[in-house]
This record gives C-alpha cells, sequence and structure tokens, in this order.
C-alpha cells in the first residue's frame, strides 16, 4: 500500500462533482414528477 | 496407472486457498441464504477454475490457445457488458416505483445515500489504487451488483473478481452493517419519530412516463449511462405498459434467472488464485465496507439536513435505506423503528427511499462511468 495524496487531492473535487452530480439529476427529475403528478392526477 | 494421478501433484498452496473460499461462498449460499442465486455459480466457478490445467479457462498448450468456456462467456457476456445489461431489464421489470412516485422528495435521500462511494473513490486514490481502479471499487457503495460489474469492467479494472464478490457478500450482510451504523448516527428521540402515510394513486401515463423521464434526463447529463440507465427503465416501462405482462413476466423470471445463472459462473472466470489472492483483495473487502457505513451516514445526513428546515420532520433512519440493496435496508430501517416503539410504521417511507436508491446508484454509475471514463 503506497498512500497517494496527490491523486487524492485530485480525486476530491471530482468526486464531489459526481455525488452532487446525482443529487441534480434526481433533484430535476423530482421536480418534473411533482409537474407531472399534477398533470394526470385524475386521469 | 500413476499418470492419472499427474496433475495432483501440479496444485499449489493458492489453489487449495481458492477451493475453500468457493466451498465457503457455497456454504454461505446454502446454509445462510446469502445470495444464494450468485454465491453459489460464483463459488462452485471458483473451484473450477483453480484446478490445474483446468478446461473450463483459456490454456496455453504448446504455444496453442485452447479457448476455455468461461473466459468464452466472459469475452461474450461482461466484457461486451451484455450480461448486466439484460439482467437490468429483467431487474427493471420487477421494481415497482409507485412508493416513490406517490412522494417524489423520498429521491434526494436516494441521491445523497450515494454519497459512500464517491468518499470511498477518493479514499481508494489515498490508498494507491489507479482513479480507474478507485472508481470501480467505490462502486460497490452502489450495493448493485449489475451496476458493479458494468462499471468495473468498463474500466477494465484488475480486480474485477474481488469487487462482485464483496459487492454480492456485503448486499447478503446488510441487516449487519446497517444497524449499528444507523443507531450510532440518530438519537433515540429521532428513531422513534412517526410518518404519517397517505395513500396516493399514481396515474397510469405517470407511471408510463417515469422510466422514459429518467432515460432523457440522465442521458442527457451522462451519455454514457444511456445504456445502464436505459435497459433499467426498458424493463419498467415493458411492466408498466400494461399491454406486454408477458414480456414483463420473462423478464423478471425467465431473463433475469437465466443471465443470473451465466452471471455467477462467468464472473468465476477472474477468481484464479494469482489474480484474487493478493493484498489487494483484502483493501477492496475493506474499502467495500467503508462504502456501505458511508453511504448509509450520507442518507441519515441528508435527512437530518432536511429536518432543520422541515414543518413536518421525518423520521432520519430512512435516509439509510437509500441504498440499493432492495428491500433489506427498508426492512432494516422498518424493524429499527419497530424495536424503539411498537406503533412505529416506517415501512412504506422506507421502500420509497429503498428505490430511490436503486435508481440512484445506477444514475452515479452512469456519471462515474462521465467522470472518470
Amino acid at each position: 500500500m503506497k498512500i497517494n495524496v496527490p491523486l487524492f487531492l485530485h480525486a476530491v473535487p471530482i468526486a464531489l462533482r459526481g455525488w452532487l452530480g446525482v443529487i441534480l439529476v434526481i433533484m430535476i427529475v423530482v421536480l418534473i414528477m411533482y409537474g407531472l403528478n399534477l398533470i394526470f392526477r385524475d386521469r | 496407472m500413476l499418470e492419472l494421478f499427474e496433475y495432483v501433484a501440479m496444485v499449489s498452496w493458492r489453489q487449495v486457498v481458492m477451493w475453500m473460499i468457493g466451498g465457503l461462498l457455497i456454504y454461505l449460499a446454502i446454509k445462510k441464504e446469502m445470495e444464494p442465486s450468485l454465491l453459489l455459480p460464483i463459488g462452485f466457478g471458483a473451484i473450477m477454475v483453480n484446478l490445474p490445467l483446468s478446461g473450463a479457462i483459456t490454456q496455453i498448450e504448446n504455444g496453442v490457445s485452447e479457448i476455455g468456456v468461461l473466459d468464452a462467456l466472459f469475452s461474450f457476456g461482461i466484457e461486451t457488458e451484455l450480461f448486466p445489461l439484460l439482467l437490468f431489464i429483467g431487474i427493471g421489470a420487477m421494481i415497482d416505483f409507485a412508493p416513490l412516485l406517490a412522494n417524489p422528495k423520498l429521491m434526494i435521500f436516494g441521491a445523497a445515500a450515494q454519497f459512500g462511494i464517491f468518499f470511498t473513490l477518493c479514499v481508494a486514490a489515498l490508498l494507491g489504487f489507479e482513479l480507474k481502479d478507485a472508481a470501480s471499487i467505490a462502486i460497490i457503495g452502489a450495493a448493485d451488483g449489475p451496476t458493479s460489474i458494468f462499471v468495473a469492467n468498463y474500466f477494465r479494472s484488475n480486480y474485477l473478481g474481488a469487487i462482485i464478490i464483496v459487492a454480492y457478500s456485503y448486499m447478503a450482510l446488510v441487516p449487519i452493517i446497517q444497524p449499528p451504523v444507523i443507531r450510532f448516527c440518530t438519537t433515540k428521540k429521532e428513531r422513534m419519530i412517526h410518518m404519517s402515510y397517505t395513500d396516493v394513486e399514481v396515474s397510469k401515463a405517470t407511471r408510463i412516463l417515469f422510466p422514459i423521464v429518467i432515460t432523457i434526463v440522465s442521458g442527457l447529463v451522462a451519455p454514457k449511462s444511456v445504456a445502464l440507465v436505459g435497459f433499467l427503465m426498458f424493463g419498467n416501462l415493458l411492466r408498466e405498459c400494461g399491454v406486454l405482462n408477458s414480456l414483463s413476466e420473462t423478464a423478471q423470471k425467465v431473463l433475469a434467472n437465466l443471465i443470473t445463472l451465466l452471471l455467477g459462473l462467468t464472473v468465476a472466470a477472474r477468481m484464479q488464485a494469482e489474480l484474487f489472492l493478493t493484498g489487494e483483495t483484502l483493501l477492496i473487502l475493506a474499502l467495500g465496507l467503508f462504502a456501505f457505513v458511508f453511504d448509509t451516514v450520507g442518507g441519515i445526513m441528508i435527512a437530518k439536513l432536511y429536518n432543520l428546515f422541515a414543518r413536518e420532520k421525518i423520521n432520519p433512519m430512512i435516509g439509510a435505506a437509500g441504498i440499493s440493496a432492495f428491500p433489506m435496508s427498508a426492512r432494516v430501517v422498518h424493524k429499527i423503528g419497530q424495536q424503539e416503539d411498537h406503533g412505529n410504521h416506517l415501512l412504506m417511507h422506507a421502500i420509497g427511499v429503498n428505490v430511490s436508491g436503486q435508481l440512484a446508484s445506477v444514475i452515479a454509475g452512469g456519471l462515474i462511468l462521465k467522470l472518470f471514463g
């Protein structure tokens, strides 16, 4: 095992983008689904 | 007569260890019923590939390569990503997204619980794994076998065999891993929070549009995720469209069973002693556990954050159900809720978050392909 601090520092911002990306995609879907639920509520 | 036993002398101690590991996987599958549909074929396959000059895997004899059936299946089914994707059709047809569609905000907790994947990725990079291997190891935290196979294979990870064994083993161990983490991260008062449940009818149009919307949105953000998300959602569309019931049933039962059977055996092709018995395998075992723990922590913490701003508080334990291990994780949350207070019924909420975890883990896999591919 060889500790690689530079690779870790390189990975952190990309990983953060990944996690926030998942939350962002899901939030967009949540908004669309609320909209669809409203439109198709009684059909 | 002695020539019958000439290969016995070729057995190495490493191969014997692999037989024992194969035997252990078979024992866990049969005796403990831990993911038996996968651990049993994987365990048996591990024994097959670790026999001297095994005909199940490719051997080079006198400079001539004799293709083994497991390697052929690996090239055909896993290197092309065909098996995990076909399995996704079956899984998509099995998932009922209705509890989620009735309360879409639950999806946020599924997304938040993917924290463990990205945190583990950083830790694996710190421990010296190459970024692509780190990403492949971290996806164990998706608690989703086909996604782990897809991502690890996409990155041509050297640790594919270990990653898959660890992913499926921990999925089966969710009822043991999650409770202490949930208890550590929540107070008794929080665990006793009741949540009201109203049965909201979800229209057929919404159910049909959901898989299409998910595919378009995730495909626009991460084009590499289209196959991963698209096959899952296609399976779900078969289920929800209402006119292809026989196809939906075939996908859920025949297709999923057949692929699972082949997948287990095929994965074993990468469990040859020299590839599997390394120090890295132990590290992957530890990192997989790390990913599961921090998925649980991430889901709970976002649920707590939500409570800071919400008028109607939610039980933060449901955030822990945001992993893909369905329905084990939801059951764990419900059981802990009941242990604290018999009248506390969290199952339907936890199921909603659990289903969102299934979805979010696939999207996380797609984003990892985009960011590190």
